[in-house]
């Protein structure tokens, strides 16, 4: 009896391992997406209505989509804070400290950190422009993601399950 | 007028965006209540103006990277939401306070596009006043609104009176709209006027004076619409446009009084269309400011 126990708990282990693996893909491809949606709105609020950042922040704060909403919500909160730090630090710092919760692959940081530069400086064609060539970026990141999970989602999954019979079985 | 404020809530909205550290240090300030102005020059002290003059503080010198920052937060880290604003050298904050700049200006074929290198910039404090002096009080009158043109050099307080002036007629029944092109009479913060401007008031932010009468009135069917600082000749024709359109219109000007005003063509032509029935002059005397009513009606500026 306790053989078989600890056999399920050894396969139940591998598989989680293995699917885990594939989830963590599959949550980079979503956050990457939900990035993608959120850039289309700023775009969309600058360009039609001109909206300030902390406006637009506070809108995408109470979005629909839970990435969003986390990373704008903590942008929403330090720039509440009124603690003298500028746009762009506060645009990164939100990034980096939501991207292990909501699955952002590194590269994907990498770009979407890339506006804090520019991010409300200039006038509003000059931010469209610059956030379509962050969403284009941040596309093509998504594609190699969304390529990495199917190719390595599956692998890592059959991997882990088949470690799993692999170890019982040895054990056994 | 009474010039007093009713809390110096209005001068800690103002310095709020200032960078943190600057704004506390001027909140400690003495006799924040009766600052009209405060200016920020590099490599000097913030001074402050009130209605006896400006003074100097004795607080560290402000540096290029405080008024860098001071603008960033005055728009709101969005540069794109007060472009047209900052082409005229100025950014308007909640409150309807005002952040004048100056500079070296950047041009794009011969139009001014922004300030960069900012070298001072003047923080002028919006304050709601109540309490309308004795004298004015029947001017404005109880009857159908008359149009009226308020008349100062700048900083006499043209913008407060107007929109005391809204307040009472509107509060009197009569349909008003404003055309608030730079913010600062209603200064509206999601719809709605941080200032009192009256319970039958429409404001229309952020336009320009012509589209604004336009739109005004096809849309509000006002009795009287108030527009703030007559600087252009579009400005001149929205006045036109609602003066003949039976509309009355209250709206201010920069001169020192009718005279001065018929020297400059802009005004000139304002004057030649015979809209306005009075002017109001503001002047000041001792720190304290006047007020006199000037008769418009048939005057000419050869008469």
């Amino acid at each position: 009896m306790l053989k078989l126990m600890g056999s399920v708990m050894i396969f139940g282990a591998c598989a989680a391992l293995g699917l885990s693996a594939r989830q963590g893909l599959r949550r980079r491809v979503a956050a990457a997406d939900a990035m993608l949606l959120a850039l289309g709105l700023m775009e969309g609020e600058i360009s039609c209505r001109r909206a300030p950042i902390p406006e637009i922040v506070g809108q995408l704060a109470e979005n629909e989509n839970a990435v969003i909403r986390t990373v704008f919500g903590c942008l929403s909160r330090r720039l509440r804070e009124e603690n003298g730090l500028s746009l762009g630090y506060q645009w990164r710092a939100s990034l980096r400290d939501c991207r292990d919760k909501i699955g952002l692959g590194q590269a994907e940081c990498d770009i979407l950190c890339e506006a804090a530069a520019w991010l409300g400086r200039y006038d509003a064609s000059e931010q469209v422009a610059g956030l379509e060539q962050i969403a284009r970026r941040l596309s093509a990141a998504r594609d190699t993601a969304a390529g990495e999970l199917q190719n390595k989602g599956n692998l890592y999954r059959t991997c882990g399950i088949a470690l799993g019979i692999l170890v019982v079985l040895v054990l056994i | 007028m009474q010039m007093e404020a009713k809390q110096d809530g209005a001068y800690l909205q103002a310095i709020a965006c200032l960078p943190v550290s600057r704004a506390a240090q001027l909140a400690r300030l003495d006799g924040g209540k009766a600052v009209e102005e405060i200016r920020l020059r590099v490599g000097r002290p913030p001074s402050v103006r009130t209605a006896s003059g400006e003074r100097e503080t004795d607080l560290a010198p402000v540096t290029a990277q405080e008024l860098r920052e001071t603008l960033s937060r005055a728009a709101r880290y969005s540069v794109h939401s007060y472009a047209e604003s900052l082409r005229h050298g100025f950014v308007t904050l909640g409150g309807g306070h005002r952040l004048g700049l100056c500079g070296t200006v950047a041009e794009e074929n011969g139009q001014v596009i922004g300030v960069r290198g900012l070298s001072s910039v003047n923080l002028r404090v919006a304050r709601q006043v109540t309490e309308v002096d004795e004298t004015i009080r029947p001017w404005i009158g109880t009857g159908a609104p008359q149009s009226v043109l308020l008349l100062s050099p700048p900083g006499f307080g043209k913008t407060t009176l107007l929109r005391e002036w809204v307040r009472l007629v509107s509060d009197a029944g009569h349909p008003v709209s404003v055309a608030d092109e730079r913010g600062e009479i209603a200064a509206l913060a999601d719809g709605a006027p941080q200032f009192a401007v009256g319970r039958c008031t429409d404001v229309l932010e952020n336009c320009a004076k012509r589209q604004a009468a336009i739109m005004l009135l096809k849309t509000m069917s006002p009795e009287l619409i108030a527009f703030d600082e007559i600087t252009a000749p579009e400005d001149v024709e929205a006045v036109s446009l609602c003066a003949h359109c039976g509309t009355a219109v209250l709206a201010s000007a920069h001169a020192a009084d009718v005279d001065d005003l018929c020297r400059r063509p802009l005004y000139r032509a304002l004057l030649d269309l015979r809209v306005f029935e009075r002017a109001v002059v503001i002047t000041r005397e001792n720190g304290k400011r006047q007020y006199r009513m000037e008769k418009l009606e048939g005057k000419t500026c050869s008469s």
